[in-house]
C-alpha cells in the first residue's frame, strides 16, 4: 500500500517537471448556431496524439516542442488542417475551430438526420468509453423522442417506471432513489418524497441525464436504486431564445363538470393571496396560554368555506421561454447565460371511483366506510425559473451559478360517500378539499480548474436549498345519510369532532451542502491520454425541517341533528350561525402536531482508476460517512419536546467497479458496494397525517439499512443509436424499511426496519434501427424507425420479526412475514418506437411509447388482513413533432391514451380472493403546443 | 359587546397566567410536586376555580410505591405512568383532578407490571375529576390498565391512546384492586379515531379486582374492555357520548351488576361487543358472561340508538338484562361471523327483558340466523317494564345466575339494581 502512495508521488513529481507544451482549443458546430460540438476529434497530423472535444467542445493536447499540423474532424461533417503551429516548451497555444456540413458531398436531407442524432450516438459512445456503469440521456434525445421533460425522459432508461409523479428504479421505489443538480444534491419539493418532481425540468435545460445505478464514492451512501444527476445547459452556443406556448384537454377534467372548494383569486397562477389561513384569533388564544374556542370570542375570521363550486374549466395550458446567450469577455473568456422560465397549469379528475379499507373478512373496516361513489378532482399548478451563469476565465477555469425557483401548488377536491362500516344502516359522505403549496429555492456556486494539462483537475461546489410544504388549508366534513332520509353533520353516532376541521400545515426545510473534489491524472498512454486516475474528495450536508400543523374542530352544537344539503353544508355553516353561536370551532392541540429533524452528514472519499490495459478499468474507492440524524418531538402524554437520534453512526462504504472491453464494441461490467437507505424525516416523526381511509404514522425508531450491491452487465454497441445490453443484479438488504399497517384500532400505516430483504434482477435493453431488426439492407425505409425496449424482471424477498414494533409501541402483527419488498414490481417494461424523417422543410418526428409495470405491494398488512398490492397497468403515449423551417415547431401529443383503471386490491388469500379496495382512472390528456425560436 | 368578551377572557387568561409561574421542585422519582398551584383553565368556563389549598402535581413516571392521601387534591399533568414493579395506592376519599396542558390530556396508566389499589367506600369514594369549574365530558384523559392477559391482537399490542402495551399469555394476571371509584368528565381527543374511555382495561388479567366503579360524562365510551380475562361487579356508566360498555381484542370474563344511562345529549350504544374488527376470526374470541344488566337509552335526535350491538365474531353469554328507551332497537347480531356464533350456540341473550318494538335483529351478509331470542326456549320478553328515577327497578325471575359459577351473586332477578337493595347509594352520582 505504501509503495503505491509512493509511487504516485513520484509520477505526479515526475510530471510535474517535464516540459510540456499545450494545445488547446474549442470546436464548434456552423450548422448549429455555433454552439460547441462535442466529441469532435482532434489530431496532430502524423502522429498518434490526438483526442475528442470534451462535451464543452473543448479539448487540450500535450506535446513536445516543435511546429504541427492540427486535423479537426467530426462524422458527416468536413474535415479541416491547421498547418504551421510552432510551440514552445511549457507555452500553451490556442486554436478554436467551427466545422461545419456545408462542403461535405452528401445528400442535405442525410445530413440533417445525421446532426439530430449524432449528439444521441455521443451519448451510447460515452456510455460505452465510461469506466463506470452509468446510463446517459442526452439533451438530443430526449428532444427527439418528443420528451418535454426530465421525468418523461428518465422513463425511456432501462428499468425506470413512473406512476403519479413517482419514481421506481429497478422496481424500487422512491425510498431508494435521489436526485443530484449539477452534483449537489437536491431535496425533493414533497416532503414526503425523496427524489424531486423531475417533471418540473424542461429538456431544453439539460445538458445531460445521468442515471447512476451502481454506486461510486462521489455519490452521497444513500443508494440503492438509482441516482440521477441533472447537468443543466451551459453552453448556449451564440444564443437563442424560443417561446413555447402549448394547450392541452383531460378527459375526464374537461368533458365533465369540474369543482373545488373556492379559495383565493390568483389561484390560477398558483398564489394564494391568505384567504386559506388559520384565524388570527388562533394566535392570540394562544398567546395568553389558551386554546382557541370560538365560544370565548364568535368572530368570523373564515374567507373561506365548504361548499364545492363549479371552477376554471378551461383547457389546461403552459408556456415557457428559453433564452441562452453567450458573451465574450475577452480571449480565451466568456460568460455564458441561460434562463428558463416555465408555467403551467393542469386540471385532472377521477369519477366513479372506489376508496375502501377492508378487514381479514374483505368486509368493510368499522373505522371506514365503503366509498363506492368516489370522485377526485385536481387543479395544480407549477412555475419554474432556472437560470444559469457560467464564467470561464479560460479554456482551464470555469465558474457556474445556478439558482431554480419553484413554487408549485395543487388544488383538490375528494367525495366520497358509501355504507358506514360503523352502522351499516348509515351512509357517510366526506368531502375534503385540500390546497397544497411547495416551493423550492436553490443556489448552486460552483468550479473546476483544470491545472497542468488537466492533469489534476479540482471541482468545488456549494449549495443552499430551501423548501417549503405547506398546507396553507384543509377543510374536511364528513355527513350521516340516516335511514330516514334525513342527512346530518358528522360521523352520525360515533362522535368525531376531529372528522369536520379545517386543517393548517407549515414546513420549511433548510438545505446546506458542498463538495470538494480532486482529481489527479496519472501515466500516459501511446496516445497521450491519461491511463489512471487518482480522486479524492470530500461533502458536507446539513439539513433541517421545522413542522407546524394547526387544526381547528368544528362542533355542531345545535345543527347535530339538522337536515343539511350536503352540496350546501355553507347554509347551516354560515357566518352568521357562527355568530349567534349556533355551532362553534376550538382548536385541536396534538402536542405530536409540531417537530424538528435534522441531518449532517461529513463525508469523505476517495477513489482510484486503473487502467491495466485498453482492455481492463478499474475503480476502487471508499467512502466514509459521519452521519446524524434526529427528530424533536413529544412522545405520546409528555408535556416536555425530547430530542431523538435515530440515527448516530459512521458508514464506511467500499466500493468496486470493472470495465473489461471484449471487442470494440462490447463490454462486460463489475461493480460491487456497500450503500445505505436513510429513512425520510416524514417517516421518523411522530406525526399522525391523517386521510380519509387511511392514516400515516412516522416512527421514531427507524434506522437505515445497509445495502450490499453487486452488478454484472454486458453491453453491446452495434452502430451508432444502438444498444443492446443485459444486466444481472443482487442486493441484499440489512434491515429494510418497508411500509407496513399497525396493529392498533385505527387503520394507521407507519414504516419499520425489517429483518432483511434480498432483490436480484434482470435488465435487458435494446435500441435499434427497426431494418437491422427485420434483416433489411443498409437503407431501407424501416431505417427510419428505431425500436427501443427495456425490461427489468426481479425477485424480491423480505423477512420480517413479527415481534418488531414501532415507536409508540404498537406491534405489527404482520400476515406475512416472508414476502416481496414494499413497493418492488416483479417485472417492468419499457417501449417505444419513433420516426424521424424530413420532408422538405419538414422534420418530422413521431414516437409511441408504452411503460407497464407489474403488481406490487402498497402496504403491507397486519392482524391477518392481507397485503394490499397496487395492480399493474400500461401507459400509452403518443408524441409527434414537426419542425417546420428555422422558427416553428409544432406538437401534438397524447398522454395515458389507455386510460387503465388505476387499482389496489387486498390479496386476501384465507379467502382465496382479490378484492378491490381503490379504484380511479385519471383520462387522456390530448395537447397541442408551438414554439417559435427567433 | 364581542370584542368585550374577548378582551376580559384574554386579560383574564393573562393574570392567570403569570400568577401560575410557581416554583417547581422535581423529585427523583419524577413525580413533581407543587405548592399552591393555580389552576389554568384550558377549557370551557370562564372563571377558573377557586384554588385549593393543597394541590399536589403528578406528572411524569411512577417507579417507586407510592400512595396518594385522602388529606390531600391531587393533579394529574399530562400522562402519568405508573411503571412495572411500582404500586400507587390510592386512599379513600381521595380527590384527583385533571384537565390537559396544551393538548396533552392527563390520563393515568397502571402498565403492564404495576399495580393500583384504589379502595374507597361508599360513603368515601375516590374521585377522579376535571380541573375545570364549569366541567365537560372530554376535560381529561381517562383511567387505564393494562395487563398481560391474552389478547388476539397480536401477542401484544398498544393502545390506541396512551401508548400503553398490552396483552401477553398470563391469564391469571393482577394490575390490583379498583373498588369504589368514580371518573367523571374522562374522554379526551387524541385525533380522529382516538379518545379516552373512561375506564379502558387492556388486556387486564383475572386476578385484579374491579367492582363498584362509575363513569360520569365520558366522551367516549364509559368502560371498554380490549382483550383480557378481568371481571367485573357493580359498573355504572352515566351519559357516556359514545357506548355505555364496549368490548373488543378477545375478552373473556364474568361480570354482574351492570347499570348503563344515557343522556339526551348524546350516545350510541348501551353494549357495543366486537370480537375484533381487522380479523372476526382472530383468536381467543371475546367471550364475557355478563348477568344483571340494565340499560337505559335517550333519544339523542339522530334515532340511531341500541341497546346491545353484538358484531364482528364476538361471543357472549347475557342474562337477566333490562334494555329500554332506545330509539332504534333492542339487540343486534350483526355480521356473517357473529351470526355463526349465534347459530352455535355460542352467543346467547336469555331471561332478559328487551322493551322495544326491535327487540332482536340479525343482519349477516350471506349468513342467516337459525335461531330466535323470543323463542320461548329463551325466556325472552319484550315488556314493557316499568323502573323508577331511570334506573331502579327488577322484575323477578326464576333464573339464578349464582348457578353459572360462584363469582356470581345470589340474584334471581331481571335487572341490575332494585330500590330496595340500592347499591349505588353514597358514591354513584347522576
Amino acid at each position: 500500500m505504501k509503495n503505491i502512495i509512493l509511487s504516485i508521488f513520484l509520477s505526479i513529481a515526475a510530471f510535474g517537471f517535464a516540459q510540456q507544451a499545450t494545445i488547446k482549443g474549442a470546436v464548434n458546430d456552423k450548422d448549429a448556431d455555433n454552439q460547441s460540438l462535442p466529441f469532435a476529434n482532434v489530431q496532430i497530423k502524423g502522429t498518434n496524439i490526438g483526442t475528442t472535444t470534451d462535451l464543452d467542445g473543448l479539448f487540450s493536447l500535450s506535446v513536445a516542442p516543435g511546429t504541427y499540423t492540427i486535423v479537426f474532424s467530426f462524422i458527416g461533417y468536413e474535415t479541416i488542417e491547421i498547418p504551421n503551429l510552432k510551440v514552445n516548451a511549457g507555452e500553451t497555444i490556442t486554436v478554436n475551430q467551427s466545422l461545419g456540413a456545408g462542403s461535405v458531398v452528401l445528400e442535405a436531407v442525410e445530413v440533417k438526420a445525421t446532426i439530430t442524432r449524432e449528439s444521441e450516438s455521443a451519448i451510447l459512445t460515452e456510455q460505452k468509453t465510461a469506466t463506470i456503469m452509468q446510463t446517459k440521456i442526452g439533451s438530443q434525445e430526449l428532444t427527439r423522442k418528443g420528451v418535454g421533460d426530465v421525468a418523461s425522459g428518465l422513463t425511456k432508461a432501462t428499468g425506470i417506471a413512473r406512476e403519479s409523479g413517482k419514481f421506481y428504479i429497478r422496481g424500487l421505489a422512491d425510498r431508494y432513489n435521489n436526485a443530484y443538480l449539477n452534483g449537489l444534491p437536491l431535496p425533493s419539493i414533497d416532503p414526503k418524497l425523496k427524489l424531486i418532481n423531475l417533471e418540473i425540468f424542461s429538456t431544453n435545460v439539460v445538458e445531460n441525464l445521468g442515471i447512476y445505478k451502481t454506486y461510486t464514492p462521489q455519490l452521497y451512501g444513500d443508494f440503492a436504486g438509482a441516482s440521477i444527476d441533472i447537468d443543466t445547459k451551459d453552453n448556449p452556443g451564440n444564443g437563442y431564445l424560443e417561446i413555447e406556448i402549448g394547450s392541452s384537454v383531460n378527459t375526464n377534467a374537461h368533458f365533465n363538470d369540474f369543482f373545488l372548494l373556492n379559495g383565493s383569486k390568483y389561484d390560477y397562477f398558483g398564489i394564494e393571496d391568505g384567504s386559506r389561513r388559520p384565524p388570527s384569533l388562533l394566535k392570540a388564544f394562544r398567546a395568553a396560554g389558551l386554546i382557541y374556542d370560538s365560544r370565548r370570542a364568535p368572530i368570523y375570521q373564515f374567507d373561506t368555506s365548504f361548499n364545492p363550486s363549479e371552477r376554471f374549466g378551461d383547457p389546461n395550458t403552459n408556456v415557457s421561454v428559453n433564452a441562452g446567450k453567450r458573451f465574450k469577455t475577452g480571449d480565451e473568456s466568456r460568460l455564458d447565460v441561460i434562463v428558463n422560465g416555465s408555467f403551467s397549469q393542469n386540471q385532472k379528475a377521477s369519477l366513479d371511483g372506489l376508496d375502501v379499507a377492508l378487514n381479514a373478512q374483505g368486509e368493510v373496516l368499522q373505522s371506514s366506510f365503503f366509498g363506492n361513489d368516489f370522485k377526485k378532482y385536481e387543479f395544480s399548478t407549477n412555475a419554474t425559473l432556472l437560470g444559469s451563469l457560467v464564467f470561464r476565465s479560460d479554456l482551464n477555469n470555469k465558474f457556474s451559478y445556478t439558482s431554480l425557483l419553484i413554487n408549485d401548488t395543487s388544488d383538490e377536491l375528494r367525495e366520497i360517500s358509501g355504507i358506514s362500516g360503523e352502522n351499516a344502516d348509515n351512509i357517510l359522505k366526506v368531502r375534503r378539499g385540500t390546497f397544497k403549496q411547495n416551493t423550492l429555492q436553490t443556489h448552486q456556486l460552483s468550479g473546476q480548474h483544470l491545472f497542468d494539462n488537466r492533469k489534476f483537475v479540482f471541482d468545488w461546489g456549494g449549495s443552499y436549498s430551501r423548501s417549503t410544504g405547506n398546507v396553507p388549508e384543509r377543510r374536511q366534513l364528513f355527513f350521516t345519510e340516516l335511514s330516514d332520509g334525513r342527512t346530518v353533520f358528522g360521523k352520525s353516532g360515533a362522535n368525531n369532532n376531529s372528522d369536520n376541521h379545517r386543517f393548517y400545515q407549515n414546513l420549511d426545510e433548510n438545505d446546506y451542502s458542498a463538495k470538494f473534489s480532486l482529481d489527479v491524472n496519472l501515466g500516459k498512454d501511446a496516445d497521450g491520454n491519461f491511463k489512471h486516475k487518482f480522486t479524492l474528495g470530500m461533502n458536507v450536508r446539513d439539513k433541517s425541517r421545522d413542522f407546524r400543523a394547526q387544526q381547528i374542530n368544528i362542533f355542531f352544537d345545535a345543527l347535530q341533528n339538522e337536515n343539511v344539503n350536503f352540496n350546501n353544508p355553507d347554509a347551516l355553516l354560515s357566518q352568521e350561525n357562527f355568530e349567534r353561536e349556533v355551532f362553534h370551532v376550538e382548536e385541536f392541540i396534538r402536542p405530536q402536531n409540531s417537530y424538528k429533524s435534522d441531518l449532517r452528514n461529513f463525508a469523505s472519499f476517495a477513489n482510484f482508476e486503473f487502467k491495466f490495459s485498453d482492455r481492463l478499468i478499474v475503480n476502487a474507492g471508499l467512502r466514509v460517512e459521519d452521519f446524524r440524524q434526529r427528530v424533536f418531538f413529544a412522545p405520546e402524554g409528555l408535556i416536555d419536546v425530547i430530542e431523538k437520534e435515530s440515527i448516530d453512526e459512521d458508514f464506511f462504504l467500499p466500493s468496486l467497479s470493472v470495465k473489461y472491453a471484449l471487442n470494440e464494441k462490447s463490454n462486460l461490467r463489475f461493480a460491487a458496494s456497500k450503500t445505505v437507505t436513510l429513512p425520510l424525516f416524514t417517516e421518523l416523526a411522530p406525526f399522525l397525517d391523517e386521510d380519509i381511509n387511511e392514516s400515516t404514522l412516522g416512527n421514531v425508531l427507524l434506522e437505515q439499512s445497509d445495502n450490499y450491491n453487486v452488478d454484472l452487465k454486458w453491453e453491446y454497441f452495434p452502430d451508432r443509436n444502438e444498444i443492446i445490453s443485459a444486466t444481472a443484479f443482487f442486493k441484499y438488504l440489512d434491515s429494510p424499511i418497508e411500509k407496513v399497517r399497525v396493529a392498533s384500532v385505527n387503520n394507521n400505516v407507519s414504516f419499520v426496519n425489517a429483518n432483511e430483504a434480498l432483490v436480484a434482477g434482470i435488465e435487458l435493453e435494446y435500441r435499434q434501427k427497426l431494418g437491422k431488426l427485420f434483416g433489411s439492407g443498409e437503407y431501407s425505409a424501416l431505417n427510419d424507425f428505431y425500436l427501443g425496449a427495456n425490461a427489468t424482471g426481479m425477485f424480491t424477498e423480505v423477512r420480517l420479526n413479527p415481534a418488531v414494533t414501532i415507536g409508540n409501541g404498537s406491534s405489527i402483527a404482520p400476515t406475512n412475514t416472508t414476502r416481496r419488498m414494499q413497493g418492488a414490481s416483479p417485472f417492468l417494461i419499457n417501449a417505444d418506437i419513433n420516426y424521424g424523417k424530413t420532408f422538405g422543410k419538414h422534420d418530422l418526428s413521431t414516437t409511441l411509447d408504452v411503460n407497464y409495470f407489474d403488481d406490487r405491494i402498497y402496504a403491507a398488512g397486519g392482524n391477518e388482513v392481507d397485503d394490499v398490492y397496487e395492480k399493474g397497468f400500461a401507459t400509452l403515449n403518443f408524441t409527434l413533432v414537426d419542425k417546420i423551417g428555422e422558427h416553428f415547431e409544432f406538437k401534438f401529443t397524447g398522454r395515458n391514451l389507455l386510460d387503465p383503471s388505476i387499482e389496489r386490491y387486498q390479496d386476501q388469500r384465507s379467502l382465496g380472493r382479490e378484492i378491490t379496495v381503490s379504484k380511479f382512472n385519471l383520462g387522456a390528456d390530448f395537447g397541442l403546443g408551438v414554439t417559435y425560436k427567433f | 359587546m364581542k370584542t368585550i368578551k374577548l378582551f376580559f377572557g384574554l386579560i383574564l387568561a393573562s393574570t392567570v397566567l403569570f400568577q401560575s409561574c410557581t416554583q417547581t421542585d422535581e423529585s427523583i422519582d419524577s413525580i413533581v410536586i407543587e405548592g399552591d398551584t393555580i389552576n389554568n383553565d384550558n377549557g370551557g368556563g370562564d372563571t377558573p376555580p377557586p384554588a385549593t389549598n393543597d394541590v399536589v402535581i403528578l406528572q411524569g413516571s411512577i417507579t417507586a410505591n407510592t400512595t396518594l392521601e385522602s388529606s390531600k387534591t391531587y393533579e394529574l399533568k399530562g400522562g402519568v405512568t405508573v411503571e412495572s414493579g411500582a404500586t400507587l395506592t390510592i386512599q379513600a376519599g381521595t380527590k384527583i383532578i385533571a384537565g390537559n396542558e396544551n393538548g396533552v390530556f392527563a390520563f393515568l396508566l397502571i402498565a403492564q407490571g404495576a399495580k393500583i389499589q384504589a379502595i374507597g367506600t361508599a360513603s368515601q369514594p375516590i374521585v377522579f375529576t376535571s380541573k375545570n369549574a364549569t366541567p365537560n365530558a372530554g376535560d381529561w384523559g381517562g383511567l387505564l390498565l393494562a395487563g398481560k392477559a391474552p389478547i388476539n391482537r397480536g401477542l401484544t399490542a398498544t393502545s390506541e391512546v396512551a401508548n400503553a402495551t398490552y396483552g401477553g399469555t398470563d391469564p391469571l394476571d393482577n394490575s390490583g384492586t379498583l373498588s369504589y371509584v368514580r371518573l367523571e368528565f374522562t374522554g379526551g381527543k387524541i385525533n380522529a379515531d382516538s379518545e379516552f374511555n373512561g375506564l379502558s382495561l387492556y388486556g387486564v388479567g383475572s386476578a385484579t379486582t374491579i367492582d363498584h366503579i362509575q363513569v360520569f360524562q365520558g366522551n367516549d365510551d364509559g368502560f371498554e374492555f380490549f382483550g383480557g380475562t378481568v371481571n367485573t361487579k357493580y359498573l355504572v356508566s352515566v351519559g357516556a357520548k359514545d357506548d355505555l360498555f364496549d368490548w373488543t381484542d378477545g375478552w373473556i370474563g364474568k361480570n354482574q351488576f351492570w347499570v348503563g344511562l344515557q343522556t339526551s345529549i348524546e350516545g350510541d350504544r348501551g353494549i357495543e361487543a366486537d370480537n375484533l374488527s381487522s380479523n372476526r376470526l382472530a383468536t381467543p374470541i371475546s367471550n364475557p358472561a355478563i348477568a344483571n344488566i340494565t340499560l337505559v337509552g335517550a333519544e339523542d335526535g339522530d334515532g340511531g340508538n341500541q341497546a346491545m350491538k353484538l358484531r364482528e365474531g364476538t361471543q357472549v353469554k347475557i342474562f337477566n338484562a333490562i334494555a329500554k328507551g332506545f330509539a332504534k332497537r333492542g339487540v343486534q347480531v350483526e355480521h356473517d361471523e357473529t351470526i355463526t356464533q349465534l347459530n352455535d350456540g355460542k352467543l346467547t341473550v336469555e331471561w332478559s327483558i328487551i322493551d322495544n318494538v326491535n327487540p332482536f335483529v340479525y343482519t349477516g351478509t350471506a349468513a342467516t340466523a337459525t335461531v330466535d331470542f323470543l323463542d320461548p326456549s329463551f325466556n325472552n320478553s319484550t315488556g314493557p317494564v316499568t323502573l323508577t328515577q331511570s334506573v331502579f327497578g327488577t322484575v323477578p325471575t326464576t333464573f339464578n345466575p349464582s348457578t353459572l359459577d360462584p363469582f356470581f351473586s345470589n340474584a334471581p332477578f331481571i335487572g341490575a339494581v332494585s330500590a330496595d337493595d340500592n347499591w349505588m347509594a353514597g358514591w354513584v352520582r347522576f
